[in-house]
């Protein structure tokens, strides 16, 4: 009986130190986002700023703002479309974590823009990104406009040399920004993020 | 949580153990099978020796995206419901509206660019010597090579690998991320529910046709 008792005791002491250890992380922004009891995937950017806001080239020579998408939960993703694996992934996983959104997917908006410019047209970026989500928007324009916004948004990208078939491939940061609609910048989605991840972290920012 | 972490993975790794002996036991049998049944290969599994090939699987992608484009501006014909996407998600797989359209020009190429897509599958080797995967091809692109996705840093970057090793009694996954074989140059259309051949040349084990599917995801 007694055995039993100290047991609980200490059952319960180690309970309390395991969440003090864990508030006193959190408290110190030492655990990232996701942590939070809600179980939010990505990385949140901590203190929350203004997303940068830029002008791009969308299919029929529409000129498009990162704030025209004001009002909605803007996924901004940046990826080429000869890019056969990592891109189509991520464009299928957050395809399908938007048709699981129900009433809320008319408030989410996938923007892609190119880290390929000298290929990807506008026209072609369109045909590619609605292979997937008839509402994505695919966004080119010059290289010398895509450099500073990559680089603002924390994503690097380099091109390869050609191999023997003059294709090459384009190394870039996977990761995908999740902007919430007041236009903050606010969660960082890795590669590898599930769709029902992304939909959790959505939903987060709509309500 | 220091505490709790160590005592969390002895409790799962106590429980691993017996699982991974079934596992292994279900895989033995399964390799035994799979060589006594090989004439009679399943859809889902090639075979040619000691090599098995599974699941071999792509998404589907159309192969001109100037065309596309072009029809996009052309009428505006109603795009968004007519929009292969749209149904791809949805898993149907009737014949895209759009196919009339893109064809008319005789002369595919020439303005068209590229297309690319991924194959995925699962090779396993039931031998006791380690095998190579040197090389795949198909029809539907003209240009196919072995590539590797690799992510450092959360920076994505792809190359192309001149062979594949699967290890004696292992397997490899081809799988998103990872290992892939790189269709470049897509020669038609690739819709959901087709099926297409490629065929895969080992050092030891010579060549194997697989059956791909083209599937949403």
């Amino acid at each position: 009986m007694h055995w039993k008792r100290r047991t609980t005791l200490m059952v319960a002491i180690a309970a309390l130190l395991v969440i003090l250890a864990g508030g006193g992380a959190w408290a110190a922004g030492l655990v990232p986002f996701g942590d939070r009891g809600a179980a939010i995937h990505g990385s949140a950017f901590d203190p929350n700023t203004p997303a940068p806001n830029f002008t791009l080239e969308e299919a029929g020579n529409k000129q498009v703002q990162l704030n025209d998408f004001r009002g909605k939960v803007v996924l901004l993703y940046f990826g080429y479309t000869y890019c056969p694996d990592i891109c189509p992934t991520t464009l299928a996983t957050i395809a399908r974590a938007r048709a699981s959104l129900g009433a809320d997917a008319s408030k989410v908006q996938f923007v892609m823009v190119t880290v390929d410019p000298k290929r990807d047209t506008p026209a072609r970026l369109d045909a590619y990104v609605q292979k997937f989500d008839p509402s994505f928007v695919g966004l080119s324009g010059t290289l010398a406009q895509i450099t500073p916004i990559a680089s603002e948004y924390g994503i690097y990208f380099q091109a390869q040399s050609p191999d023997s078939t003059g294709g090459y491939s384009v190394d870039h940061t996977a990761a995908v920004t999740l902007i919430d609609p007041q236009g903050q910048r606010r969660l960082l989605e890795s590669y590898g993020t599930t769709s029902d991840q992304f939909a959790t972290d959505i939903r987060s920012l709509l309500h | 949580m220091l505490t709790t972490f160590p005592l969390r993975a002895r409790t799962i790794r106590g429980a691993l153990g017996p699982l991974l002996a079934l596992f292994g036991l279900v895989v033995l049998v399964a390799g035994c099978g799979s060589s006594a049944s090989t004439p009679t290969a399943q859809a889902a599994a090639s075979s040619s020796g000691t090599i098995t090939v599974e699941q071999a699987w792509t998404r589907p992608m159309t192969a001109s995206m100037a065309g596309m484009s072009t029809a996009t501006s052309m009428a505006g014909m109603a795009m968004p419901s007519a929009s292969p996407g749209a149904m791809n998600m949805s898993g149907m797989s009737t014949a895209t509206p759009m196919a009339g359209m893109t064809m008319p020009s005789a002369s595919p190429g020439a303005m068209d660019m590229d297309t690319t897509d991924a194959v995925y599958f699962t090779i396993h080797n039931n031998g006791s010597d380690a095998d190579e995967l040197l090389s795949a091809s198909s029809a539907v692109a003209t240009t196919v090579q072995l590539h590797q996705s690799t992510l450092t840093n959360g920076i994505s970057s792809m190359k192309q690998v001149s062979s594949v090793t699967v290890p004696a009694g292992g397997s490899v996954s081809f799988d998103p991320g990872n290992y892939h074989v790189m269709l470049i140059g897509l020669k038609h259309d690739l819709n959901v529910g087709d099926h297409f051949d490629l065929t895969l040349t080992f050092k030891e084990s010579g060549t194997i046709t697989v059956s791909v599917e083209v599937r949403a995801n």
